[in-house]
């Protein structure tokens, strides 16, 4: 008589689709994961620091941050998923760049950032950056 | 819109012409739901060898194109439905990287469809196919690559009827995985035997798995009976199984297999004497399967 724990594991026990299925997500988990560390040592090794939480996108060559889509994106894939259309949620592209920051102005982004998501450090400082750039007439106001 | 108008008013005025019937049905449909005419993709497979799978979607994709558009893509590097639309044989040499499997790394399968018959088109295949997991791993690609390779042409069919290998395997999880608007659909061969009764579950597995992961408007079209032999004592019982167990999903046409239909694989199609019996059990079929499609779509 098989024991009430050795049955747990039995039904537990994943079947040859799931572990295809899974064996799949596992790979795709590990090949953004390498390709993520591939990029992070390459910016270790020119001193660069970077967010770990960004991932690499193969096709741009970029690090693409994470970003939280506006309403009407959210509006647009949501009637497509209700019509039964397939979608897929696309991310906005990121260039990652660096640069030396003044380290009182570092210490208080850091410290808004450690209160929000992922990506929001990326959020505040293009803010920052684009509300500045629009007020010197350099880019239009959007 | 204006156009539109036009136009039905030039097929009222030939409304008794069954060409303009034709055309008034399928822009009445277009304009009521808003949306093009596309392809219908049908996916024949069972994790079992030799049940039909090949010979199936050849004759379908032939009786399908009497009256439609259709492509046939050869998902299995054995190559069978390679041979049986083409009647070559040779198809490492003749179809060197000019298969689907290059179609899949170009993204873009157009310069790989071959030309078979009017309304027929072929994407072949050949035994380098073995190779797709492995190009898959290398270059990233996923499950919708098929979908991606279509995309160009899903306009150009009213059917894609692929052939799979008996596997678990890349090459099935991909035709399944592959999207259309106008419905993609499995139909899951059965030989009668009981390596095919239980591998029914596994298939129908695999199809669940691929609509809950990749491809949510999969359907499984229902269970074709394909039988050796049609008159062993167990077909009956077997029947009743399938019924019993899922419900409503068998086709009512049994195929039963006969040489004829086997000798289309030499004789071909064209000029075939022997042609109305060799596809006796298959125009039911497709007539069957032609409706269920039809049901199933999705309204707009």
């Amino acid at each position: 008589m098989p024991s009430k724990n050795s049955l747990k594991d039995k039904i537990k026990k994943p079947n040859a689709t799931q572990t295809f299925f899974n064996s799949y997500e596992e790979k795709l988990e590990e090949t953004e994961k390498k390709q993520n560390d591939d990029i992070v040592e390459e910016f270790k090794d020119k001193n660069v620091v970077i967010d770990e939480n960004e991932t690499y996108d193969n096709d741009t060559n970029v690090v693409n941050d994470v970003v939280v889509n506006n309403e009407d994106e959210d509006d647009d894939y949501l009637r497509m998923l209700a019509s039964g259309n397939k979608v897929k949620k696309v991310k906005k592209k990121k260039v990652f760049t660096s640069f030396y920051m003044d380290p009182d102005l570092a210490v208080e982004v850091d410290n808004i950032a450690s209160r929000g998501e992922k990506g929001d450090k990326s959020k505040l400082i293009n803010k920052a950056i684009r509300n500045l750039l629009e007020q010197y007439g350099v880019i239009e106001r959007k | 819109m204006i156009c539109f108008i036009i136009l039905l008013v030039i097929v009222d005025k030939y409304g008794d012409n069954n060409c303009f019937i034709n055309v008034k049905m399928k822009l009445s449909i277009s304009i009521k739901w808003g949306v093009k005419m596309t392809a219908k993709i049908v996916t024949f497979g069972i994790s079992k060898g030799g049940c039909s799978k090949s010979v199936s979607s050849g004759v379908t994709s032939y009786l399908l194109s009497k009256e439609e558009r259709v492509l046939a893509i050869d998902m299995d590097g054995q190559g069978n439905l390679t041979s049986f639309l083409t009647n070559e044989y040779d198809i490492c040499n003749v179809f060197e990287e000019k298969t689907i499997l290059e179609a899949i790394q170009d993204k873009d399968v157009r310069k790989y469809i071959i030309k078979i018959s009017e309304n027929l088109d072929l994407v072949p295949s050949n035994d380098f196919l073995a190779t797709l997991p492995r190009m898959m791993y290398r270059q990233g690609i996923k499950f919708d690559a098929l979908q991606v390779a279509l995309e160009p042409v899903m306009e150009d069919y009213d059917w894609i009827i692929i052939d799979t290998p008996p596997a678990l395997s890349e090459h099935t999880v991909m035709p399944l995985s592959t999207y259309s608007k106008a419905g993609s659909f499995a139909v899951v061969m059965f030989d009668g035997s009981m390596f095919a009764y239980y591998a029914i579950p596994k298939f129908l597995e695999i199809i669940e798995a691929s609509k809950e992961r990749y491809n949510p408007s999969l359907k499984t079209a229902g269970i074709l009976f394909s039988l050796i032999d049609s008159r062993a004592k167990e077909n009956e019982v077997m029947e009743e199984s399938i019924e019993e167990e899922y419900p409503g999903l068998r086709f009512q046409t049994i195929i039963k297999r006969k040489a004829a239909t086997r000798r289309l694989a030499i004789s071909g199609f064209e000029e075939n004497p022997e042609l109305t019996n060799a596809l006796e059990y298959y125009i039911p079929f497709v007539e069957e399967l032609k409706k269920r499609a039809k049901q199933e779509q999705p309204q707009g």
